[in-house]
Order: structure tokens, then sequence, then C-alpha cells
């Protein structure tokens, strides 16, 4: 999600836009005006493209989708240099630039810290892939070094504090070190930057300096550092922030990222050469197009032509294959200019048996008077075995967030006991009944887990007997042509003399019985109920 | 209660048959064809016989000894029949009668149906239509506009309806239905498509996970999935360019989609042109409100054949919509891990006057198809059940319908005809 004003987007943006204007570009786009309050709009935004994650981004690519042509954007060497140490191996990578002639206001405050925040939890997997710092240049001795160090011997002044703490003190008093300490969980040091004059800028994952990382408005050189785990993703994310600074009108200077075995100018915005076979785009797409229809698409959504090279621009970060190159081209085509056409395509459709034979008996109970429901897998212990008093096997969830539930249904009968206690002020008799799947933990299956189809049906009224429902299982079994048993079993959820084991070609299926009182009174019943539960899987 | 047939009460007034004849004879000898004229005389030829009360010698009929002096005794069945006109019965003597068809068995209904005669009759009963006094009674007028009273018939889940329509729309258009585990791998669920291991989709807050590891499916497929993850492999793509590690692949969890489904199925052979399709049910680890649930009911559907692009794509999809009624339709591109181009489609409902929002659709990715060695191009789309339902019939909330607090008021109540009219 984006948020900004459209009077700010206007400003940014070659063509004034109405609210109706912008919502049809950004559809055809692929984006979404999610929310507008007065002038303060929202846009929902896909996960793949975090340089649209501030209005700068945004606006270049309606300038690009207008037909400004895309621009490649240039260093100059600022001749400073960051140092890293071989000791940063939980998180040694990292890319810095210089920005000057910044002149914030507001708005792009706001906005920068709304991309800084978005790009952390996503494109920064929450900091454990990347997380970046901003400082300003003025008070910075160069070289900095990027050096891990054990906490309990730093000290400094973590933003928003006004006394200096021990590095270690922050996981548990400072608030972005009690939210990211798990990613830190197995350091014993931690990555710093730190200033060639011993300042301590910045202490990773969590915070920077109060004396040296606060940026503000008078802000007008910026000495911007991501760190992280992947070295492509440092340099991508760098990147994105500092087109967003050149956009905003400042001037990208470049450092020198000097590794134990190599140097590396930092950024790099060179645009990637891409590789695509315009038949494949073709292809893909359905359409046909001359070379220059093609490239002018490509310009539109932001990509540098020169001759008949195609080149990605260096705020791209989720280009993988050429498919997403071609994605591009449809967005730039317009969702609304391609002509749907039918695959001619014959085929012979099928039902899967046990559908079929489901559909079958379901129509059956139905045409016994009986209504049917749909009860959830997820359920808990406590219904499903407390107030059933029994006990079993099943699988249980640990990490829910719902905390009423904790376990996959073993049965079927409590969850309709369950609709009846919904459902006590309706009309009696309450004749309803479900056809559904179960699991068993399973340690010889590929998933760990066995699924089972139940069938269960359970009559509730002022009088309901043994006899009544016994009479239902008899007709289900008789007009599925299967012989059937009863045999006289105890059952601690049904009455005692009341309860049989329904048995199908010598195997134990299913329980017939009278509800025990106790049952219904842990489910808060007031009347007699009888059911059965019914294993389906020997009809298949 | 026993009562004289029509026959018992002739016989009791003019004496039983082979008394007549017997009475016949006493006066004068009879050849058989002269008796013949005599009323009821086959009857009374067999009783007479039967009683030995007559002889017949040459085509003449004789009085027997006993024959002669029963005329002075008294015949013992006009005596029970004598005493059934008193009221008075007697099982025994009963058989007899019964076999001569002179006694009948009546129920207390009849005799009270007898007493109807001539009067106004509420309820219309057998007895009335079998003892035929149908004829003879007046039917008391009912008001037959009163409508009449509210019961309730067995009747499938509303969602179940769906389902079936959904499964015809499949069929019709020549797919073949398929299914997959609730109990997934993370390998199944999301590597096998190309859905990065770091991927927020994976995390907690999203999925369920179960404790414990499943297993992994064959070495050469899982050889090729942690190709293209890292490097692309030969699909043409850079990979995610991360080190794939199978403790993650072989995590248990819910499945969150039926696309879990899918890469089975291609994983485990297809051909090609192939059409296949399934409804079933999904979770995400999310707390419920109105219209949210942690499980839910998703269908799905692809096709692989050669020659389909995005164009193909809208075709299908737009087909697929019209069977729901929704004639209109437009399409914006959108971002799917495991699909390039990906769009969701938005059909018009004139019946709810809005654009509605149901299927989300896409070319599957070329390093999503690579390790099954699927050339050809897969197109597929899939949406969720309980929100197109909810769109038909009209719930405010989906616990109205689904899971223990369902409201049996309304599933026995709900319009049968909904998703006709939609």
């Amino acid at each position: 999600m984006l948020n900004t004003s459209l009077g700010y987007l206007n400003g940014l943006i070659k063509k004034k836009l109405s609210l109706d204007e912008l919502e049809d570009l950004l559809f055809n786009m692929g984006f979404e005006l999610d929310d507008v309050k007065g002038d303060d709009i929202a846009i929902e935004m896909t996960a793949e493209r975090p340089d649209l994650l501030c209005v700068h981004g945004l606006a270049r690519a309606i300038n690009h989708y207008l037909g400004e042509k895309p621009k490649e954007y240039k260093t100059k060497k600022s001749g400073y240099q960051v140092i890293i140490d071989k000791s940063v191996s939980m998180r040694p990578y990292t890319a810095c630039a210089i920005v000057r002639n910044i002149h914030f206001e507001d708005e792009m405050i706001k906005q920068l810290m709304q991309m800084q925040e978005k790009l952390a939890s996503t494109y920064g997997r929450n900091r454990t892939k990347s997380a970046y710092g901003l400082y300003p240049l003025k008070g910075i001795n160069f070289p900095i070094h990027y050096i891990a160090k054990d906490p309990k011997k730093i000290k400094f002044k973590p933003l928003g504090f006004d006394e200096e703490v021990t590095a270690i003190e922050i996981e548990q008093t400072h608030p972005k070190g009690k939210e990211y300490n798990w990613i830190a969980k197995n350091w014993k040091k931690y990555p710093f930057f730190i200033d060639d004059k011993d300042n301590v800028m910045c202490m990773l994952p969590y915070t920077n300096s109060e004396d040296t990382g606060k940026i503000d408005e008078t802000t007008t050189e910026i000495f911007i550092e991501c760190t992280g785990v992947d070295f492509e993703n440092v340099m991508n994310v760098l990147n994105i922030f500092v087109t967003m600074f050149a956009d905003m009108g400042g001037d990208i200077y470049s450092l020198e990222m000097v590794y134990p075995d190599k140097r590396i100018d930092s950024p790099d915005l060179n645009p990637e050469k891409i590789n695509l076979k315009k038949c494949n785009a073709e292809k893909r797409l359905g359409l046909r197009l001359s070379d220059k229809e093609l490239y002018s698409l490509l310009e539109r959504t932001g990509y540098i032509i020169k001759g008949n090279k195609i080149f990605a621009p260096c705020y791209r970060t989720d280009l993988l294959h050429e498919v997403d190159v071609i994605d591009d081209i449809a967005r730039a085509y317009g969702p609304g200019n391609f002509i749907p056409e039918f695959p001619q395509i014959s085929t012979i459709g099928n039902l899967m048996r046990n559908t079929r034979i489901e559909t079958k008996v379901r129509e059956l109970i139905v045409g016994l008077g009986f209504q049917e429901v749909f009860t959830l897998i997820l359920t808990s212990k406590e219904e499903q075995f407390g107030k059933m008093r029994l006990e079993g096997k099943a699988i249980f969830l640990d990490t829910q967030v719902d905390k009423s539930i904790n376990m996959i249904r073993v049965s079927l009968l409590p969850e309709l006991l369950r609709v009846l206690k919904t459902n006590q002020h309706y009309e009696f008799p309450q004749k309803i009944f479900e056809v559904g799947k179960v699991l068993f933990p399973d340690k010889k299956s590929e998933t760990r887990s066995r699924e089972s189809t139940y069938l269960a049906l359970i009559i509730s009224n002022s009088i309901s007997t043994y006899e009544e429902i016994s009479s239902v299982l008899n007709s289900i079994f008789l007009n599925l042509n299967i012989s059937y048993k009863l045999k006289e079993t105890e059952d601690k959820r049904f009455i005692k003399g009341r309860v049989a084991k329904i048995i199908v070609n010598g195997k134990e299926r299913g329980i017939i019985g009278e509800i025990c009182p106790k049952v219904l009174d842990n489910f808060k019943l007031d009347n007699p109920t009888t059911g059965f539960e019914l294993d389906l899987d020997f009809l298949n | 209660m026993y009562v004289l047939t029509e026959e018992g009460e002739k016989y009791l007034k003019n004496k039983l048959p082979e008394i007549n004849l017997i009475k016949e004879l006493s006066k004068k000898e009879l050849s058989v064809s002269d008796a013949k004229k005599l009323e009821n005389f086959n009857i009374a030829l067999q009783w007479a016989k039967k009683n030995q009360w007559i002889e017949i010698e040459t085509g003449m009929m004789k009085l027997t000894k006993s024959g002669k002096s029963i005329l002075e005794k008294k015949y013992e069945i006009e005596e029970y029949l004598k005493e059934i006109k008193l009221g008075k019965f007697d099982e025994d003597k009963m058989k007899i009668l019964l076999t001569r068809n002179l006694v009948r068995n009546v129920t207390e209904k009849e005799i009270e149906t007898k007493k109807l005669i001539g009067k106004e009759v509420l309820d219309l009963t057998p007895e009335i239509i079998k003892s035929g006094i149908w004829r003879d009674v007046k039917f008391k007028k009912y008001n037959v506009e009163f409508p009449g009273k509210k019961i309730y018939p067995g009747k499938k889940h509303p969602l179940n309806l769906v389902f079936e329509k959904i499964r015809e729309v499949f069929i019709e258009m020549g797919f073949d239905e398929m299914e997959g585990p609730l109990v997934e791998t993370a390998f199944w669920n999301m590597d096998s498509m190309f859905i990065p291991q770091d991927h927020p989709a994976r995390d907690i807050q999203d999925t369920f996970y179960l404790s414990g590891e499943g297993d992994l499916p064959d070495k050469n497929i899982v050889k090729d999935v942690k190709e293209v993850h890292e490097t692309g492999g030969n699909s043409g793509s850079k990979g995610w360019n991360m080190k794939w590690m199978p403790e993650i692949a072989k995590q248990l969890l819910l499945r969150t989609h039926t696309t879990s489904v899918t890469y089975r199925t291609l994983a485990g052979g297809i051909e090609t042109p192939c059409k296949r399709f399934c409804i079933g049910r999904v979770f995400r680890n999310e707390a419920s409100d109105a219209t949210h649930l942690p499980e839910f009911y998703q269908a799905e559907g692809f096709i692989a054949a050669e020659n389909l692009n995005v164009r193909t794509l809208m075709g299908f999809i737009k087909s697929f919509y019209s069977k729901f009624g929704l004639h209109e339709v437009k399409f914006k591109f959108t971002y799917n891990p495991y699909t390039e181009p990906s769009l969701e489609a938005f059909g018009y409902s004139e019946k709810i006057g809005e654009w509605i929002e149901l299927i989300n659709s896409g070319i599957f990715r070329p390093e999503s198809l690579a390790p099954y060695g699927i050339k050809v191009p897969v197109i597929a789309w899939g949406f969720g059940i309980e929100r197109l339902a909810m769109f038909i019939y009209g719930n405010k909330s989906i616990k109205e319908i689904l899971g223990h607090t369902c409201d049996l008021n309304y599933l026995r109540n709900y319009n049968l005809l909904k998703l006709e009219e939609w």
C-alpha cells in the first residue's frame, strides 16, 4: 500500500489527472486505487515491485506509461570509502551511496520513512535479508568501518534516547531492539557502522545513533547504507533508494566498498541488458508486434532501448526471466486491448468416482428428511475429546492465530452436536447430517496423515430413540445394497445398552446409539439425541 | 364383531336353501333335473349331501334317515344365524358361517362409519370408500385458500449446490476432476511452483504448520526443483539466487491453496491437451471474522496445451464467468509468484449492479514447469467458493452457513432457485 495525496502525485507527473483518470490508469498498469479520503489516496501495489513503494517511483512509472522516454541514472565519484571487516559474517554485505543537493519537503520525508519501513518488511524480509539506514553526511568522518563487535563493549545513544547505553541493552530497552532481537538470537557479536573517529553510526539490525543518524528537513546531504545477507539484494535496494533521491532532485555519488578480498563501486546504476525473443512475447501474449511497437511498449514500462538492444532500468529487482519482461509488455499494451479468444481444445471431462458416490449418499439422506450442514475441519480438543469423554490420536496445531482451534477433527459427531447447540431456539425435531473429511496421524504416509470420508447423522427431539436412528441407518444400507451388522458395545459417548458398532464386511466402520445425557450436558443440549457416524471409505 | 352378510340375512328370513330342499323332498321325490329349478339349488345340494340328508340314485334324490328327522329338529346353522342377530358370538361356530360367507367381521370404524349416513363428514376414510356410504354423505367444505403449514424438507447445503454447479461447468467444458491431500508438505504447497523459500506467504501468520517432517518426492524432481530455485536450472531464469533447503520443503502444513493439487498432477505426468479441475478445502492461519474463516473452499482449473496465451486465458475465463451469469468481464494484470503474466478477472453482476472480483489467473512461469518436463504453456485460474456463494445467496456472514455457528433456520429456508436466478 502506498499512501500519498493526489495533489502531490499530480505535481510529479506530466499531466494533471482527475481521480477517475488516475483510477483507470492505475487499473491498466495493474495497480488499484484502494482508498480515497479527501485528497489523500492509498494505492495497492504488488509485492514484486519495491521500486513503486514511494510516490516518486510511482510517478516515474506513470510518466513512462504516459509516454515519457525512460532515462538512465548516473553517479559521480565521491572518493570516499567504506571498509568492510571480515568479522561481519552474520550480515556480510553492504552497499552505500551519498546523495547531495537534496531539499526536503514534508511529503518527501514522509515518503522516505514509508518506503524505508515497507522495503525492510517486504524486500528486506523483516530486516533478515536486508536493512537500511540514512545519515546526514555532515559530521561523518571517512572512511567508515562496517565491523562486528561485542555489544557489551560498545556504548552509544540509540535513536529516540537521551543518553548512551551499552549496545546489548538495546535488545531489551529499545522498541526496535525488542521487535527484531529474534534475528540476532545466535549472534555473539553485532555489526556496527563506526566512522573513522570511532563514532557509532548504527547497530544492526536495530537502530541508528541519535547523534549521527537522524535526518530532518534541514538535511541536504545524505549517506545511505544497506546491509544484508545477499549481495544482489543490498545492491538492488540501494538503487531503489538512490533513484528515488535522484527523482527528488538529488545528485548521486558513489563510494568504494572495500571488502577483504575485493573492491566494488557502489551504487551500480547501469541498466541491465535483457535477452528477449520477440516471438516468445508474441506467443505468450497472442499478439503480433512490429519491432517498433515492441520497443514503444517496452519504453512505456520503463525499459531503455538503445538501437535494437533492450535494457532494464537499475531499480528493477524483479526480472528473473524473459516472461517478466513479457508481462511488462502486456501491461503497456493494456488489458482492455487484448481480444479474448476461447481456446478450442476438445477433451472429455469426468468426475471422480468418490464425488459421484458421495453425491448419491447425500441425496439418499436428504430424501430421508435430513438437513445437510458443513462444519469446520479445524476444531478443538475440548470439543472433540473433552466433551465427548474420549481420548485418542489426532493432528494438533500449535502456531494457530485463532486460539479457539487447536486440532484437526477426527469425528463429525461433536461438530454436529455443536450445530445443535447453536440452534436450540429453532423448531424440533432437528435432523442434520454431514459427509466430510476427518484426519488422523499416520507415520507411514508421505504427509504423516490419513484422510477418511465420514458420514454422521443425528436426530434431536423430545423423544428420539435407538429404533428411530437404527431405522435410518438400515434404510441407508438397504438402498446402497450393502449388508451390515450391528454389534452391541460400550462407548462413553452413548447410553450403556443403547449403542452398537456398525460392522461392514467384518470390519468395524462406525458407531450408532443414543447420546449419553452426560455428553448432552457437556454440549448444553436439552433434547434426547440419537446418531451415528460411519466411515464411508468402504464405498470406494 | 360379526354381522350377517346380505346372504345370511336372506337365509335367516327365508330359511337355508338345504332346509328348503328337504321340505320339498318331504312332500315328494324329485329328480335332480327337476330340482334344479329350486332357488339356490347348488348350495342346497352341496350342503344336503355334506350333511348326509339325501342320496341320489339313478338321477332321483331320496331322503336319508337323518334327512327325514331334520325337519323336526333345530338346524344348527340356522340357530347360529339367529344368535348372531342377537349379538352373541362363538368363534368356533363362526368358522363355518365365515366359510359360507354368511357372516363377516366388521370393525368398530365400520360401525361408526355407518352412523355417518346422511350426515356431513370431515375426513374421507378408507371405510367410507369401502363401505360405499360415500354415496350417502356430504363432505364438509374447507377453507381451501388458507396456506398450508410449514414443514422442513431434507435439503442439501447451499454451498453444495454451488459445488455441483461448478462441477457441472467444468465437466461441460471437458475438465477431469482431480484431488490431493489437505495436509501437505511445503514442497507441494510452495516449492514445486517456484515460491521462494523466504516468501512472506510462508510465514506462520499465513500458514498452519504442523509438527514433524513429510517426505519429499522422487529424487530427480527434488533435484530439478532445487536447481530451478537456486540458479534457474534449464528454465531460462536466474532463479532466486538462494540456497534451497530440503528441510524447509519437508515442513508439514495445511494446504493454503488447491494449486498443490495442480502441481502434484503436473509432476505426476500429463498427456496434452490436458484439462483438470478440483474443488477443495484450503486453510489460512488467521483470525476469523464475518467474511473470513481460517478454512474455506477453493476451485481451481488448468489447461496444458499448445498455443495458449493471454488472449485464450481471457477467452476461457470469459466463458467460465458467463456460466455464472457474469457476461461482462474485465481484466487487470496482477502479481502471483508462480504465474506470469497474472490476471485478476472482474465480472459485472447485473443482479447486484457492480463489478465483482472472483478469479485470479495466469500462465504458469517456466520455472514452475521445467522440473516436470512440461514444454507447453499451462494456463490456470482459481477462486474462493464462499465469496461466490455469498454473492449468490446474499449472506452477510459466512458463519451463518458454515461451521458449528451455522443458522439452521437459514439452511432450512434458503431459496433453492437463487443459484439459477443469479
